[in-house]
């Protein structure tokens, strides 16, 4: 355990003066002194005590509201729709809500504001210190400011009128502070949360909890402690120390960047602090009925940001319920009683239903490089309902810039944990998107193999060809849609896969998938292309894929051409220029037992000698047989 | 702007042939009755010189080297039946050197009725191939040409586009000027010289509006064919406002440009124009009114 040589009692009004002066000297009285480690445990009672004695009251909670920085200003909201303020000047660390004010530190100076107003209610100096938190308790506002060398935390409580009435420097760090009825909850040590009252200095009560606390929050007017996890401060504080208190935490689950909630609150959040700022988890604890049994997150949900994209996700078992993309990096976020907001970088507050539909909007005015928002307290209303998951999902697959790689692959994942045929349609228009990474690409296409359902969204795709006067540079995903219309029998896909053959601007697996799909699902009607197509390669196919292609086609010549597409395929299996592989292919095809199984009923067949199946660059290692043959088909697209 | 697609046509045209085959199978038996096309052809043309059955046999041998011989044979007479044997041989396919040649072949006989056997060739994966296949197109002016090379300006390969872009002019296939339009600005400038062969009225005027928008490279291929066309086409006024904008332009390549119009200016040509190219090349407003 660290131990606290050096902690200051300050009770002048003259904070500059008070800042500086060190009256050292044991006159914290109580449970023990703040942050002494001579105290002895007490089995949670005095903190218990002190939990009984303040139950009736209530902390304020946050001021509904969001505040943007950048280099020159902070500028401020009232949520969900309010006036706009300014306040010339920037900040150094996020700014903090603390009930009606908005505290933040700028060049050694920490200040307040009318939340609501943006007036600047009061300024004391903190010795070229920073804000690392703040909370306020209705009548007095207590913050813990550090200077650069980690460890140097002061402990300061400052009036409405300005006067600092208390200020304790630490040589180790204090944790975000909390405040209630004249109580400063100060955690400290990861391990402590010391109740110091603000008047007499004194320790009134300590937490000691069995997980790390950093953080001491107020959240609609309800305090926990903790980090990962919030203890509340209620009736079952007492058994914090033997974990049976009321208790809530985030479930765990994989997320880009791995964001986290809180985080430490030991640390400062620089307005500059970049990525951090923009990959973090948001949720507001919440507990209901005197028993305190049920615990939870409001809207049963969280939030979890990284860069412009925003998750809704399941408070029970990290499930995605809605996904938000945003028009600037995400640098704050609040779980509200219902809803959420959300501020962006683009100085854009989005406000969110519970469902995540929209609830208005706010706007800061100004680009931002950070931002603090708070709706704890508040409810929000659904103006617009949300669109289905798979089309908030597309949507935001849409938007992402290509270096949101991490981001795009969560939500394809996602994506296919969805049974509506609109992700079919999603994953097809991922794969015409130069937006999108070579990477996702490919997996898109191979889950577009994969899916048994939006035949109407693949047909359309197919209808889609190269066409460069029109800018349409890249052609369909032929290959996987050809493997997922033969999986489903969609005989009705046979015109479109035919006229996709001859098409050069198609890539030669592709073709090879199509003319396999082909192999099974071709008719009558499809003779000619397929006619076309065996001719113009039968005798130039100078890879793997192509030759398989051409042997497919020549299967399907078998079976849907009658005597005269049998005698295509017998002449060229006899001509000299054809080329040596496709020969074999069609040799075996040829046989008795195969062209029996080319007339109808599909059966084993020995493959023809020397035909190494191709590989195609997202498909599985299987082969397109260079005797095709219809269950083979089913059995490619039904893999990954 | 959407522009109609014309692959149906070609598709359609490509399977002329096979159903033709597929009577027969490969031993079209019609092969010494001379193609419909032949019919259409001049009444001078030369009387059949070539010995068709053995040609036939030849060319259905697959043996690539006497392949090659016969349609060096063909393509040296001159001869239409000839031709009818080398779609045949298109229509059943061939190596890629055997195609190239049988390509080339139909290119010399320039025959309109091949159009059909070249036309799924333009397509072929391979390239020098589907090139070939558009060049010998253009050359035996099949009615199906048109379609054919517009759908070429649509595909994935430079090259090809810019012969189609070439072609589209060279055959005055006024449908397609909406997608010529649309290449010029993409880096097909084979574009412009077709435009200004094919454009009329407001079209020859929305042309000229891109003098400046796009490179003078691109340009200044369309603008002497759009000088040395009749007034009925493009109107004197529209001709004399761009000899005066080169003439503004006052650049060398803009002032080679007229002295090439006017080297290549009909007889028959409007007075007016010549005139003033006339001025222009020495430097004077076209007209005399002009500032």
């Amino acid at each position: 355990m660290r131990s606290f040589k050096n902690f200051t009692i300050l009770t002048a009004p003259l904070a500059t003066a008070l800042a500086t002066t060190a009256c050292s000297g044991d006159i914290v009285h109580g449970a023990g002194g703040p942050f002494s480690e001579t105290w002895q445990a007490d089995q949670g009672k005095s903190i218990a005590a002190l939990e009984a004695r303040l139950r009736s009251s209530k902390a304020p909670p946050a001021a509904p509201v969001a505040v943007g920085v950048d280099a020159n200003a902070l500028y401020g909201i009232t949520l969900p729709s309010g006036q706009r303020w300014t306040h010339q000047g920037g900040a150094d660390t996020v700014p903090v809500v603390a009930g009606e004010l908005v505290v933040a530190s700028d060049a050694g100076t920490l200040f307040a504001l009318d939340a609501k107003t943006g007036t600047q209610l009061w300024s004391v100096p903190i010795d070229n210190r920073k804000l690392r938190g703040a909370a306020d308790d209705g009548d007095v506002t207590v913050a813990v400011v550090v200077g650069e060398a980690l460890g140097k935390s002061r402990f300061v409580a400052v009036a409405r009128s300005g006067q600092v009435i208390r200020s304790i420097d630490s040589a180790v760090a204090l944790g975000f502070p909390a405040a209630k009825s004249g109580i400063g909850f100060i955690p400290w040590n990861n391990q402590y949360v010391s109740a110091v009252d603000l008047k007499t200095g004194d320790e009134v009560a300590r937490l000691l909890l069995r997980e790390i606390v950093s953080q001491a929050r107020n959240f609609d007017g309800d305090l926990w402690f903790g980090e990962q996890g919030l203890v509340r401060f209620d009736d079952k504080i007492r058994l914090a120390t033997t974990n049976q208190a009321t208790r809530v935490g985030l479930p765990k689950r994989q997320l880009p960047g791995k964001p986290v909630w809180l985080g430490s609150g030991n640390q400062l959040w620089p307005v500059n602090s970049s990525a951090r700022l923009k990959i973090r988890l948001s949720a507001t604890p919440t507990a209901t009925g005197a028993a305190s049994a049920d615990a939870h997150f409001t809207n049963h949900a969280y939030l979890a940001s990284y860069f412009r994209v925003v998750l809704g996700l399941s408070d029970q078992d990290g499930a995605v319920r809605f996904v938000k993309s945003l028009g600037g990096d995400a640098l704050a976020m609040s779980s509200g009683q219902r809803g959420f907001a959300i501020c962006d970088a683009s100085g854009k507050v989005s406000l969110v239903s519970e469902k995540g539909g929209d609830a208005g909007s706010a706007d800061l005015g100004a680009r931002l490089t950070a931002c603090a928002v708070d709706v704890s307290a508040v409810s929000l209303d659904e103006t617009t309902p949300a669109v289905s998951l798979a089309e908030q999902i597309g949507q935001a697959l849409g938007d992402l810039t290509p270096d949101m790689a991490v981001a795009q692959k969560l939500l394809v994942d996602e994506l296919t944990q969805l049974d509506s045929p609109l992700v079919t349609k999603i994953l097809i228009d991922l794969t015409s998107s130069s937006k999108i990474p070579p990477d996702l690409r490919a997996a898109a296409r191979k889950l577009i193999a994969t899916r048994r359902s939006g035949k109407e969204y693949m047909l359309a795709a197919l209808e889609r060809h190269y066409d460069y006067v029109s800018d349409v540079l890249l052609p369909p995903p032929l290959g996987p849609l050809a493997d997922a219309l033969a999986a489903m029998n969609e005989v009705s896909a046979t015109p479109l896969l035919a006229r996709h053959l001859n098409d050069p601007a198609n890539e030669m697996a592709d073709v090879e998938r199509a003319a396999i799909a082909l192999g099974k699902l071709a008719t009558p009607a499809e003779y000619e292309e397929l006619r076309t197509f065996f001719a113009l390669y039968r005798a130039t196919a100078d890879e793997p894929s192509l030759v398989n292609a051409v042997v497919a086609v020549g299967g399907a010549l078998l079976r849907v051409g009658g005597p005269q597409g049998k005698t295509v395929v017998v002449r060229a299996a006899q001509d000299p220029l054809t080329q040596v592989d496709v020969k074999r292919g069609l040799s075996a095809l040829l046989t008795p037992e195969s062209t029996a199984a080319s007339g109808s009923e599909p059966s084993e067949r020995p493959r023809p000698p020397g035909s190494e199946p191709s590989v195609a660059s997202e498909r599985p290692r299987q082969s397109a047989p260079a005797a095709p043959k219809s269950p083979n088909v089913a059995q490619n697209s039904e893999r990954p | 702007m959407p522009v109609r697609n014309p692959r149906t046509l070609i598709i359609g045209a490509a399977l002329l042939l096979p159903s033709l085959a597929g009577l027969a199978g490969f031993a079209r038996t019609a092969v010494a009755a001379p193609p419909k096309a032949a019919k259409a052809a001049p009444a001078a043309a030369p009387k059949p010189k070539l010995d068709l059955t053995s040609l036939k046999k030849t060319l259905e041998a697959g043996d690539e080297a006497e392949t090659l011989k016969a349609l060096d044979i063909i393509a040296k007479s001159g001869d239409p039946a000839g031709a009818t044997l080398v779609e045949l041989l298109l229509s059943r396919g061939a190596s890629v050197t055997v195609l190239s040649r049988a390509i080339d072949t139909l290119g010399i006989m320039a025959q309109p009725s091949s159009g059909a056997a070249l036309a799924p060739y333009a397509q072929h994966r391979t390239p020098e191939l589907r090139r070939a296949a558009l060049r010998a197109l253009i050359a035996t002016k099949s009615p199906l040409a048109g379609d054919v090379l517009r759908h070429a300006l649509h595909g994935s390969d430079p090259s090809q586009r810019a012969i189609a872009a070439r072609g589209l002019g060279e055959l005055g296939v006024r449908a397609a000027v909406p997608e010529l339009f649309s290449v010029l600005p993409k880096d097909v400038a084979e574009a412009a010289q077709s435009l200004g062969q094919l454009c009329v009225g407001d079209e020859c005027e929305k042309f000229l509006n891109l003098l400046g928008r796009l490179r003078f490279e691109v340009m200044e291929s369309g603008l002497v064919p759009i000088l040395l066309r009749p007034q009925a086409d493009v109107p004197d006024e529209l001709k004399l406002k761009l000899i005066e904008r080169l003439r503004r332009m006052a650049t060398k390549p803009a002032n080679e440009l007229l002295q090439a119009a006017l080297a290549k200016f009909p007889a028959d040509g409007s007075a007016a124009v010549k005139k003033g190219l006339e001025r222009a090349i020495k430097g004077f407003a076209v007209t005399e009114e002009a500032p």
